[in-house]
């Protein structure tokens, strides 16, 4: 579903991301694990066709992202760390907005915006600003948003910040309903528990570099993920 | 503190005219000097307007005795225009920053953050004061040399200095009361439009009768210079400082001026943290049911786009100024067709009694001031993940904002075309050029702001009226179409009338400005799209 070859990223002169490669498959959730300014972010924004790379290529279902931008994000969404949403929009102009430009039809946004507002509990805010949300509110609109086109690829950069532990954990079974039908999730996290609980892979990356990419139970082995972590980065 | 805090904010502004760059340091490129230009072009531009309506007032004033109501006069019409020049940037600078609630959580005291603020908007009403009173200065000096000694200029000084204080106390009193009322508004924008409108419709009214309001002063005087000494006594006590030299006179003025000043500064950082953190919750509706329309994709962008510039007053109300002024002329010909096309005549004396084509030229020089798409790609900012995210490709993206400026000043110029049409009897040759010459003005000025915001992006404002106001894209973009728009119609008046007709000039004019448009949509189709596509927010 998503491979990653080769991909460097350089802001000026500082290598963000350096000759990374991974691939996941059709119904895999992998998590992205890295300290702060690791090249998590970059990745992900390369990923989704936000920022421009150097060199490498990025392929969503066999597509390159370079080539083929508009079909590859068709296929996926993505949730960033710190959901700035249109505040000028209502939060049901702003959900059928993202779902005209992916060309839902009205009965299928009707059906899933109904849904997933009624399990994230703001059915209600709908018909309000989005200045007027919480950070937790616009978190579970970016996600609504995201889901509204049943996307093949969920790319997330930290998504359980903000959510409460209801809708953290509605999420994480979205996530895996979204893998059971074939889908993948690239995911960023700090939580290493959940990463540990929820992922069938894990990356870690270290200073723009993959240090580390393989199955959950691989990659942890017998120890906690928190362990292999702290040990890769030098700390115990 | 107050230091430092002034300095970032300052900083700011500069940054988002893009004169110094993401360090906050100087701006090295030859840029920097265009944007003087253009600054220095505009200050000079506002220097005459103020001089030449001082100009017949002072030798008559300063003869019949009433020097002091001179500068009574130039110290009201200082106070009007502080007031109505920063009445929404003192409530958005105040009580709407985005960054108050960052700063409040700093170990910062409100009133160190309100000082810092009020220093900013001092200074920015001195530079709006300085356009007023330092021409009205100058005509005095110039015209009555031997009024002016040692102590005029010193208390000229003074007064100069002290009047700002007084204009913030009302404007800052305006704001605050603004912003009680509007935070528990739902329809918060459309009030501020409404009032913004109310605002420059009186703004308007009085500067189109300036001509007869002067003639009445000079011809009234003593009957308006005694009313304004009962009833403005402020004014009374500024003029007569400056032209007597009366040092008694210039403390009291500083005192009524700065006493309110302190007063206001000391309520607003009592209660700070309070106006700040209003979050201005009202009733929700949730009773309303939930609306699902389906649109196109290029549809929907489009909608987004034109939510995006009517949920903001401050947008409307600056960028889309040149396109409502050419509906509100097109009234005025119809109501008041001679009087307006005589002192058209003066202005562009080369097309004499040719009315088709000083109106044609009137609407494309208002619609030059028309740049809504100019701000458009600097107003994403955060939202540029978003609208980078989407399936869609940047060109579609790029031109649905140049599409969004055309759909507002489209219609405008073709219903201001069609009253003038009915005003005033023409060739159908004519008509269709005064159609189509304001029209492709238009559409070029869409596709121009976009190419000149892709080139001067600003991504980290702190108050959008700032980036639509101020930032370098708007400024290039305005003053570069009123001089592709003016120059021509200039050298056609001066130099070319005599000798190729009105009908082939506007023609040319016309076909010149749908080239330029398809170039600069061709740009934005192929390496705009791509500059757009390595922005970083």
């Amino acid at each position: 579903m998503l491979e990653i070859k080769n991909l460097t990223k350089y802001y000026g002169d500082r290598l963000a991301v350096d000759d990374l490669s991974l691939h996941i498959e059709p119904g895999k959730i992998c998590g992205f694990i890295g300290r702060n300014g690791a090249g998590k972010t970059t990745t992900l924004k390369s990923v989704c066709g936000i920022l421009q790379f150097d060199e490498g290529e990025i392929l969503i279902g066999g597509k390159s992202i370079k080539d083929d931008p508009i079909g590859c994000k068709k296929r996926m969404a993505y949730i960033p760390d710190n959901p700035d949403l249109y505040d000028f929009m209502t939060g049901i102009k702003y959900l059928n907005f993202i779902a005209d430009v992916y060309s839902v039809s009205t009965a299928e946004r009707a059906t899933k915006i109904e849904r997933y507002a009624k399990e994230f509990e703001i059915s209600d805010d709908l018909n309000q600003l989005i200045s007027t949300y919480s950070h937790g509110m616009k978190q579970k609109l970016a996600i609504i948003s995201a889901l509204i086109h049943t996307p093949d690829l969920l790319i997330m950069d930290e998504p359980f910040v903000g959510l409460d532990p209801l809708a953290a954990h509605r999420t994480k079974e979205i996530m895996r309903e979204i893998c059971d039908r074939g889908g993948a999730i690239f995911f960023s996290t700090h939580v290493l528990d959940v990463a540990q609980k929820l992922c069938d892979e894990i990356a870690i990356i270290k200073d723009g570099r993959l240090v580390v990419f393989g199955s959950t139970e691989e990659v942890s082995g017998n120890k906690s993920l928190e362990g292999v972590f702290l040990e890769l980065e030098g700390e115990v | 503190m107050i230091k430092n805090l002034v300095k970032v904010r300052i900083r700011s502004v500069l940054h988002t005219m893009n004169f110094a760059d993401k360090n906050g340091n100087k701006r090295k490129t030859p840029m920097k000097g265009l944007m003087l230009l253009l600054v220095a072009y505009v200050a000079v531009m506002l220097a005459v307007m103020s001089t030449l309506i001082f100009l017949p007032l002072c030798r008559p004033f300063v003869d019949a005795g009433y020097g002091w109501f001179y500068f009574a006069f130039a110290g009201i019409m200082s106070f009007v225009i502080c007031f109505i020049g920063s009445i929404f940037s003192t409530q958005a600078q105040l009580f709407e920053a985005k960054d108050n609630e960052l700063l409040l959580s700093m170990p910062i005291s409100p009133s160190a953050i309100l000082v810092s603020r009020m220093v900013f908007l001092v200074l920015m009403n001195y530079v709006y004061e300085a356009f007023i009173m330092i021409p009205a200065f100058a005509v005095y000096c110039a015209t009555t040399p031997e009024s002016v000694t040692a102590g005029t200029v010193i208390m000229f000084l003074i007064c100069f200095a002290a009047l700002p204080m007084l204009t913030l106390s009302f404007s800052g009193l305006f704001g605050w009361i603004l912003s009680l009322i509007t935070s528990k508004m739902r329809r918060k924008n459309l009030f501020i439009t409404i009032s913004s409108f109310v605002l420059l419709g009186l703004y308007f009214s009085v500067y189109f009768r300036i001509e007869g309001y002067m003639e009445e002063l000079i011809n009234n005087g003593s009957e308006f210079a005694n009313a304004v000494k009962n009833a403005i006594f402020p004014a009374f006590y500024f003029g007569r400082a400056i032209s007597g030299g009366a040092f008694a006179d210039a403390v009291l003025f500083a005192v009524i001026c700065i006493v309110p000043f302190i007063v206001l500064c000391i309520l607003i950082s009592v209660f700070f943290a309070k106006i700040v953190s209003n979050s201005g919750e009202f009733k929700k509706n949730t009773d309303a049911p939930l609306r699902f329309k389906k649109s196109s994709p290029k549809t929907a962008i489009l909608k987004k786009e034109l939510a995006r510039f009517l949920s903001s007053p401050q947008y409307i109300m600056n960028a889309a100024l040149g396109a409502i002024f050419t509906v509100v002329f097109a009234v005025i010909i119809a109501i008041n067709k001679n009087s307006v096309v005589m002192a058209l005549s003066t202005v562009f004396s080369g097309m004499g009694d040719q009315v088709p084509e000083l109106l044609c030229t009137t609407l494309c020089l208002f619609m030059s001031f028309c740049f809504i798409s100019c701000p458009s790609i600097s107003l994403e900012a955060k939202t540029l993940w978003l609208i980078k995210g989407i399936p869609l490709s940047s060109r579609d993206i790029l031109i649905s904002k140049a599409l969004m400026h055309m759909v507002i000043a489209v219609p405008l110029s073709f219903v201001s075309s069609c009253i003038c049409i009915f005003a005033v009897d023409m060739s159908p040759i004519q008509m269709a050029i005064l159609i189509l010459a304001p029209i492709s003005v238009a559409v070029f000025e869409g596709f121009f702001g976009v190419v000149v915001n892709l080139l001067f992006p600003k991504f980290d404002w702190t108050s959008e009226t700032v980036v639509i106001k101020q930032s370098a894209a708007t400024v290039i973009t305005m003053f570069s179409t009123l001089g592709i728009v003016g120059i021509p119609s200039l050298l056609y008046t001066e130099l070319l009338s005599d000798t190729i007709s009105a009908s082939v000039y506007f023609s040319v004019f016309t076909v010149v400005f749908i080239l330029l448009s398809a170039g600069l949509y061709r740009y934005l189709c192929t390496k705009g799209a791509a500059r757009f596509e390595a922005l970083q927010s």
